[in-house]
């Protein structure tokens, strides 16, 4: 169908997932503007890719472990941030961090150790949501 | 807008040139004359969300976005659940619009019409973009194929597009959109429009209805998602058009597709009343 050239790119969602700590070590219940409930992982869409393009760590110490999972549910750390005392971390990357999705069943979850079990520790990140396969 | 180009910068046909709607099933085209448009300039919808109720039925997806097959139900309005899938949807006029007057056709679909000089192109974009978007023609009849023989569409592999889709919608015929949310987060919903409300009328110039087919004349091409023949397709194009469409002919064909279409032109009982 002849069209725009802009409409031959598919288009890409830009998503601020946030979440806090509870305890001093879990997993995240990650939350967002377009997100009716929280969820405890992100199961990508088949086809997908989802960049990560900044990353904000603030409050009270804690380490977050990004991970990734092919099958869904055996997770790896991929990255990790460390919050070593009280304050903001805050990193934007000029080059994304890419999480691939083939299969349908590919998901992120954050886990964080070291937390205050008073106080929470907030963490959000950027992450752009696309089907924008280069080929 | 009017410029000189064929289409403006949304992909619509210009006033004061033509469209080819090309249907893959029939082997031929609708070749329309835009006299004018009705909303020059205003051409934006935001329609906000989704058609979608707590009692909305859906399908679930098993084994992408974590879903397990089922019927997962939304909690709010406007959702779409995780791992779910909708088919046959209509957009109504939505509860958050201020609307004057009332729509002359029913209020359950705002594409429809059965005004034959009228033809929609319309553009949508979803929110979330990831969500998978099907067309349907009519509402209801897949036409989504591989090989002719399995079934395509938001509940499968293929058949769908990514977030938008661009179409036009023909008179007397409801299209019904398929979307599928292919993660395991529910996700309020938002749709976009942008569109041309065309004034057209057929194209009576047998040469030029061979040029324009065989892109010797420049025009706009919509490329119908119409890929199996059905009843109510030949019934809304005889309403509309009096015919279904100009057959392609090779372009080695000249004399017999012009003398073809002079007597598909002469004796359309809808040019003949004058009707289109």
């Amino acid at each position: 169908m002849p069209s725009g050239p802009y409409l031959e790119k598919e288009v890409t969602e830009l998503v601020t997932f946030g979440a806090q700590t509870t305890v001093s070590s879990g997993t995240f219940s990650l939350t967002s503007d377009i997100f009716v409930t929280p969820i405890t992982k992100f199961v990508m869409p088949k086809g997908a890719r989802v960049k990560i393009w900044s990353r904000l760590l603030s409050g009270p110490p804690a380490t977050v472990n990004y991970q990734f999972a092919n099958d869904g549910s055996t997770f790896r750390t991929v990255v990790s941030d460390d919050l070593a005392s009280a304050g903001d971390f805050v990193t934007e990357k000029r080059r994304p961090h890419i999480f691939r999705s083939y299969a349908g069943t590919e998901a992120i979850q954050l886990t964080y150790t070291g937390a205050s079990s008073g106080l929470a520790t907030t963490v959000a990140f950027d992450a752009e949501i696309s089907r924008d396969t280069p080929y | 807008m009017v410029g000189y180009g064929v289409v403006d910068e949304w992909g619509f046909t210009q006033p004061n040139n033509y469209v080819q709607l090309f249907m893959p099933a029939y082997m031929s085209s609708i070749v329309l004359y835009v006299k004018y448009r009705h909303n020059p300039e205003w051409d934006l919808i935001n329609y906000g969300p989704m058609p979608f109720t707590t009692s909305t039925a859906y399908n679930g997806y098993n084994g992408v976005g974590g879903g397990a097959g089922g019927s997962p139900t939304a909690t709010v309005s406007g959702e779409i659940p995780a791992a779910a899938w909708i088919k046959q949807v209509q957009f109504s006029v939505p509860s958050t619009f201020y609307v004057q007057g009332t729509f002359p056709y029913g209020n359950t679909d705002i594409w429809y019409t059965q005004n034959n000089s009228r033809l929609f192109e319309v553009k949508q974009w979803t929110s979330p973009s990831w969500l998978r978007v099907a067309c349907d023609v009519p509402t209801g009849q897949v036409q989504e194929t591989f090989q002719d023989t399995v079934a395509g569409g938001v509940d499968q592999d293929f058949g769908w597009k990514t977030g938008r889709y661009y179409t036009a919608h023909i008179p007397y015929i409801h299209y019904g959109y398929g979307y599928g949310n292919d993660t395991n987060a529910p996700v309020y919903t938002g749709m976009t429009f942008r569109y041309a409300e065309q004034e057209v009328s057929l194209c009576k110039d047998p040469t030029l209805v061979y040029q324009i087919i065989n892109g010797l004349y420049p025009a706009n091409t919509i490329e119908l998602p119409i890929v199996t023949k059905q009843t109510q397709i030949d019934t809304a194009l005889n309403q509309a058009y009096g015919f279904t469409g100009f057959p392609i002919y090779p372009k080695n064909q000249q004399a017999a597709a012009i003398a073809a279409y002079q007597g598909l032109i002469s004796t359309n009982p809808k040019v003949v009343q004058g009707l289109i």
